[in-house]
């Protein structure tokens, strides 16, 4: 798994690829951490390159979620792979993200 | 002859032989450190059995083994002897580079100190700390695959010469075998560490599957079967089912799946099987159970770790159920007398311990003699066969439309299918399967 992380005046994208599961996931969440401690807002969580997330994965956009609502900062999650957008759906977590299907779109207010 | 060819001859062959006595007892040291060096797999008496002989062999007054810590970059008094060797063994440490065994783990070569005054590279402090008297030092790295372990010197030889080259040539040969042994030793430290981890692994596994109900109560009059197994991936895991007597002729029942998997999935699983047998106790219906447990869940969240859970109460008179489904796989209700294959449905909120408040609609379902429900965990459908392909709902469908007895028998067979689905692969999620029968 990778992780590229470009962090902008007042946005961030985090760029994923490779499958996200227990073992990979740290290195997404040491990224999402790390812009959360500096407050960042928007964050965006490119998933492009993303075929496989497990619940790990999620649980650390999970975590992203939750640590950016303490600021009232806002999370987006992007370009899902049918695999990864079945894996929100099947738990329902569609309705607790906010997803979008463009990169651009997640970066317009 | 000449007598003073004579002369000459016989000093070249005393020589000769002198120099065949030092070959046989070089070699003769290294067969007795190989014996040393396979005696024990405890670290610190290895080292103490290989310094003891090559003082021995090197008729020197004091040695030690630094072993290098990758952490700290630092060498690290390990064991020592003679005078003030516990003084070393104590709190003696050197960075890499610094006196001359610092210097020895740096440029990783042996080297010959004959008087320490002289070289620039020697390290006072610990001669002044300890009030010893250092004068000649004989100094060799510990390398495995090209990886320092540490470095073993030998210091002042008892007859006040110094160190030769050949002794310099030997003691690497030892530290040779040294190194190899003493990563051995570390290797089997690290085996029997991880031994213990396993040992407690496996009582945490019977632990937590003392959590899991192993058999329900149900009476011979009673209009209800169900049987559960849980299997996890690894020793422990985050799956759970419970059922739960509310008040005479109401059931609790609840499967889950935590979000990951081992040790942290296990915890957050024990602790909420806790919470909700107490709970449940506290209101009759699922959704306020469910609605206080996602508040609880949310409050102690740690990264972002959640759960998928289905709730229900099953009047055992009536067969009504009332059930909330928290972001949790639909279990399939199996109409037998008909062969309908259906969905409890109901209406899906999101899993608990995301966000506080959230929606959880109760839904409810009755329930008529032949029906019988198949909760599952989505690891049955991680399993994969060895060209990756998954383990389908269709498949576990294709089984319950078999024959089978009871829920018991059912659950059986839809793990014998999984497991010859798997094959050789190991199991790759938490597997949960609960069957609910209705006469």
């Amino acid at each position: 798994m990778q992780v590229k992380v470009l962090d902008g005046n007042d946005s961030a994208v985090i760029s994923v690829s490779g499958d996200v599961d227990l073992y990979s996931s740290p290195e997404m969440r040491k990224a999402i951490t790390q812009l959360c401690k500096k407050k960042v807002t928007p964050i965006v969580v490119n998933l492009s390159g993303v075929d496989y997330m497990d619940s790990s994965g999620v649980a650390t956009l999970v975590e992203g979620l939750q640590l950016t609502g303490k600021y009232k900062g806002i999370f987006r999650i992007a370009c899902l792979s049918q695999g990864v957008r079945e894996v929100f759906e099947l738990a329902r977590l569609d309705r607790v993200f906010s997803i979008f299907d463009t990169l651009d779109e997640a970066l317009k207010t | 002859m000449p007598q003073s060819e004579v002369n000459t001859t016989i000093e070249e062959l005393q020589s000769e032989v002198q120099a065949l006595k030092r070959k046989t007892d070089f070699f003769s040291s290294l067969i007795d450190v190989s014996v040393i060096l396979t005696s024990t797999f405890d670290l610190d008496e290895l080292i103490r059995r290989v310094l003891q002989f090559s003082q021995r062999v090197m008729n020197s007054e004091a040695s030690n083994v630094m072993l290098y810590n990758e952490n700290t970059g630092m060498l690290e008094c390990r064991v020592a002897l003679g005078q003030v060797a516990k003084m070393l063994e104590e709190n003696f440490t050197l960075q890499l580079g610094q006196g001359i065994a610092g210097w020895v783990g740096l440029h990783r070569q042996g080297l010959v100190v004959p008087d320490v005054s002289k070289d620039d590279r020697f390290f006072s402090g610990a001669d002044q700390a300890t009030g010893f008297v250092t004068r000649s030092i004989l100094c060799s790295p510990l390398i495995v695959h090209d990886k320092l372990l540490g470095v073993a010197e030998v210091v002042n030889r008892k007859d006040g010469t110094s160190y030769s080259e050949e002794d310099l040539r030997l003691f690497e040969t030892f530290c040779r075998g040294v190194a190899v042994a003493v990563q051995n030793a570390i290797m089997h430290q690290r085996l029997l560490s991880n031994q213990r981890v396993q040992q407690q692994l496996e009582m945490a596994s019977a632990i937590q599957q003392g959590f899991l109900p192993r058999s329900f109560s149900v009476k011979e009059d009673d209009k209800y079967e169900i049987a559960a197994v849980n299997l996890p991936a690894s020793l422990v895991g985050g799956d759970l089912y419970d059922c739960i007597e509310l008040q005479p002729g109401l059931l609790g029942i609840t499967i889950g799946d935590v979000s990951g998997k081992g040790m942290p999935a296990a915890l957050y699983m024990a602790r909420l099987i806790s919470d909700f047998r107490f709970q449940a106790h506290q209101a009759e219906q699922p959704e306020p159970t469910v609605r206080i447990l996602n508040e609880m869940l949310t409050e102690r969240s740690q990264q972002g770790m959640f759960v998928t859970l289905i709730y229900l109460t099953l009047d055992t008179e009536s067969g009504v159920l009332r059930f909330v489904n928290g972001g949790h796989i639909p279990p399939i209700l199996y109409r037998r007398p008909t062969g309908e294959m259906l969905r409890l449905e109901g209406s899906k909120g999101i899993p608990l311990g995301i966000m506080n408040p959230a929606e959880f609609k109760e839904a409810s379902h009755n329930l008529i003699p032949g029906d019988t429900l198949i909760f599952f965990s989505d690891g049955i459908l991680d399993a994969k066969n060895r060209r990756g392909q998954k383990f389908t709902v269709g498949r576990i469908e294709e089984v319950i439309r078999g024959a089978w007895a009871t829920p018991g028998d059912l659950v059986s067979q839809i793990v014998e299918a999984v497991t010859k689905h798997a094959g050789v692969e190991s199991q790759f999620d938490d597997i949960t399967i609960m069957v609910l029968t209705w006469h």
